[in-house]
């Protein structure tokens, strides 16, 4: 199994771009989405994926072992359940969804775009069958 | 997101390397309020031009739209472009999903690859059968551009 974390610096035009971005961002948009409370990014988005996969995401702190994150930041954690194996790649799409409720959770609570504030620095996903 | 504690001082940014996204970001299927219809058939073209057999095809909504894909393939050389190929015109550019994930099984109902991504916090995940890679065109190390991008 190869996994994968790398992201680069493609840049969509058709808004124009600020920074880093591999999506589009408007120019008049930062901040186009009101920041909302933890607790109303998560009910928000987990409307949006599947119930009967995601069931429990949560943020927190930082767990000690994730030496090199700001400790100041957030962490989060999400239960998925629906493997039906753990071979064979199985439990990508379901971690898919936990990936997915991060980064649109860490979208919702940030502070502004470019902030450091009310960053989530990483996510534990429980997976199970 | 990643960042780099820097000794006693202020948490930095990274500006460029592994995991850098903009929060904020609006993918293409979301500014143009895409409907589910239209990107399940769009995706169907897609696939049927890649001689892909649909299998499930589902949009998730964590904000835009996100793209399930479960297909069928017969032979993995009639993937043009491969694996890659396949992911970028799926999703074209600049990206019209914030989140891919892409599953195909040969004719006997066998996973031959599943990759995804959440463009959001700019990560995937990739499995493939042995001997698949070689197949699709997947390289080790930085794996199809669409997943890695």
């Amino acid at each position: 199994m190869a996994c994968i974390n790398e992201a680069g610096d493609r840049q969509g035009s058709r808004f124009g771009i600020t920074g880093s971005s591999i999506g589009i961002i408007r120019k008049a948009t930062a901040g186009l989405r009101a920041t909302l409370s933890v607790d109303s990014a998560i009910s928000r988005v987990s409307k949006g994926l599947d119930a009967d996969v995601l069931h429990d995401v949560r943020i927190g702190n930082p767990p000690p072992s994730a030496a090199n994150v700001h400790q100041g930041s957030l962490w989060m954690t999400a239960t998925v359940t629906g493997a039906e194996s753990s071979n064979g790649g199985a439990t990508i799409p379901l971690a898919w969804e936990a990936d997915l409720a991060e980064g649109a959770v860490a979208d919702l609570i940030s502070a502004q775009p470019g902030s450091v504030d009310r960053v989530i620095s990483g996510i534990n996903i429980d997976i199970s069958a | 997101m990643t960042f780099r504690p820097d000794s006693g001082g202020p948490v930095e940014l990274l500006t460029s390397g592994t995991g850098i996204i903009q929060s904020g970001q609006v993918f293409r299927a979301e500014a143009d309020s895409d409907r589910d219809e239209a990107i399940a058939s769009r995706t169907k073209e897609v696939l049927a031009r890649f001689a892909l057999k649909v299998d499930n095809i589902r949009v998730l909504h964590p904000l835009g739209p996100a793209l399930f894909v479960q297909a069928t393939i017969t032979d993995p050389t009639e993937i043009a472009g491969g694996f890659e190929g396949l992911l970028n015109a799926i999703n074209g550019s600049p990206y019209q999903y914030e989140g891919l994930y892409v599953e195909l099984r040969d004719s006997s109902g066998n996973v031959v690859v599943r990759g995804s991504a959440a463009y959001r916090i700019g990560h995937g995940r990739l499995w493939f059968a042995d001997g698949a890679d070689a197949a699709l065109g997947i390289g080790h190390g930085v794996v199809a551009s669409q997943l890695n991008n």
